[in-house]
């Protein structure tokens, strides 16, 4: 149901939307008592000439001098219902709370509907919180076992591809080190072999690191430190000279990865 | 009055997704299987540091006490050796007046299952008593400590030195 426009009023007794100055209804041809215009000061520029409060009672069918009067429902009509006579009053009260009532359950219906789209919304979450990632804890952490094997492993391996080099296989060793290095650790590995370059090639050192346990201290998927414990043995000269050292030591081993492998980051000697 | 109780529930479910977008899993409710195990991770691992620490705490002035504490956080093997020698320790802590002050430097876990757990404890004690001539001797030390989970503590079954 439509608003009634403030030109319009609801005829008795067909209940159809009619103008309000109607003396007669259009659908059921029932003669009505026409509404009174009053007002006029409403339309100053189309009515110029106010006119007396008795003419437009008596006469609330007159159009606005503007308008021709044998129009009989022009649409462009202008406001000439009084919403406070009687009559009128009484219609509008009845429409505002159907109204009303429409508007309130349609708002209903919209509530309902996102009450429902927000509910969905919520358990999708949850079912993915529940589901998603069984190998990644909402605080970053990795519990994974695979995932945490992978950390293990690749740590031990790194550490031992770092620290381990022969003298005879010097260029190879370090090229098998570096491929799995972070830039800024690659940087400090090879000025650090730079320097170790010449005097292990002089005097035939062979350095052999055995990792013999490595342990996550803290891991998230892209950032691992593990604590590895590796015994290394340097081994000077050859034949009757040669000069072997163990020593045993716990090492602070910094992982990184993007998307694929992890590379060393960090390695920090303890004690 | 319906719509006012659709529009209360609309912006409780509203503030939840909000929650979601911005804590993400942690606003499920309870928690997720990946959220209890970190959270037994960090118990593994505190309850590794707190027994490696007793272990490697001696003073001989007050040896019952610190004594019960490694009990109290030990299992299996580990607390029968370890009460097994009870006495030889207090004995020797006492003749030799021994002051050792222990430190855990870093704590790291390896396997873990539901009731057992392997941890490698990288720590270091700072020694004093007869046999050190009054000097304050720095030692560090590997120690691979197997844990078991008993009711809801971890307890450690198995201590050793890495060598």
């Amino acid at each position: 149901m439509a608003r009634l426009k403030r030109d319009e009023r609801v005829c008795p007794y067909c209940a159809e939307t009619i103008k309000a100055a109607a003396t007669k209804c259009r659908y059921c041809q029932s003669e009505l008592t026409p509404l009174v215009e009053t007002a006029p000061e409403a339309q100053p520029v189309k009515q110029p000439e106010p006119q007396p409060v008795t003419e437009s009672v008596t006469k609330s069918v007159t159009e606005p001098a503007t308008e021709p009067v044998t129009e009989p429902d022009a649409q462009t009509e202008p406001d000439s219902v009084d919403a406070k006579t009687p009559d009128a009053s009484g219609q509008a009260t009845v429409s505002f709370q159907a109204g009303l009532a429409f508007v309130q359950r349609r708002l209903t219906l919209v509530l309902a509907v996102l009450v429902v789209l927000a509910a969905t919304a919520v358990g999708v979450s949850w079912y993915r919180a529940e589901q998603g990632s069984s190998a990644v804890a909402p605080n970053g952490s990795l519990v994974g076992d695979d995932a945490r094997t992978q950390v293990l492993v690749d740590a031990a391996d790194l550490t031992q591809r770092t620290l381990s080099y022969d003298y005879k296989t010097l260029a190879n060793d370090m090229e098998v080190a570096r491929a799995r290095m972070t830039p800024s650790f690659l940087k400090e590995y090879n000025s650090t072999m730079a320097q170790v370059r010449p005097n292990t090639e002089k005097n035939k050192i062979v350095l052999e690191a055995v990792v013999v346990s490595s342990a996550i201290i803290k891991s998230t998927e892209h950032r691992a430190t593990v604590l590895v414990f590796v015994n290394q043995t340097t081994t000077a000269g050859d034949g009757k000279d040669q000069n072997q050292q163990l020593s045993r030591n716990s090492l602070v081993v910094t992982l990184a990865r993007g998307e694929g492998d992890w590379d060393m980051s960090k390695l920090t000697a303890l004690g | 009055m319906i719509n006012i109780a659709l529009a209360v529930i609309l912006v409780a479910l509203l503030g939840w997704l909000v929650l979601f977008a911005v804590r993400g899993a942690v606003a499920a409710p309870g928690s997720t299987p990946a959220e209890t195990q970190a959270r037994e991770h960090s118990e593994i691992g505190r309850a590794a540091r707190a027994e490696a620490l007793a272990f490697l705490t001696i003073d001989h002035t007050k040896m019952d006490q610190l004594t019960a504490q490694v009990l109290d956080g030990a299992t299996g093997d580990f607390k029968n050796q370890y009460q097994a020698s009870l006495k030889a320790l207090k004995d020797s802590a006492t003749s030799q007046e021994s002051i050792s002050t222990g430190r855990v430097d870093e704590v790291g876990l390896s396997e873990v299952d539901a009731d057992s757990a392997t941890v490698f404890v990288a720590a270091g004690s700072k020694v004093k008593n007869k046999g050190t001539k009054g000097e304050v001797e720095d030692r560090s030390w590997r120690i691979k400590l197997t844990m078991a989970k008993e009711g809801s503590r971890w307890l450690v079954s198995q201590l050793e030195f890495v060598g």
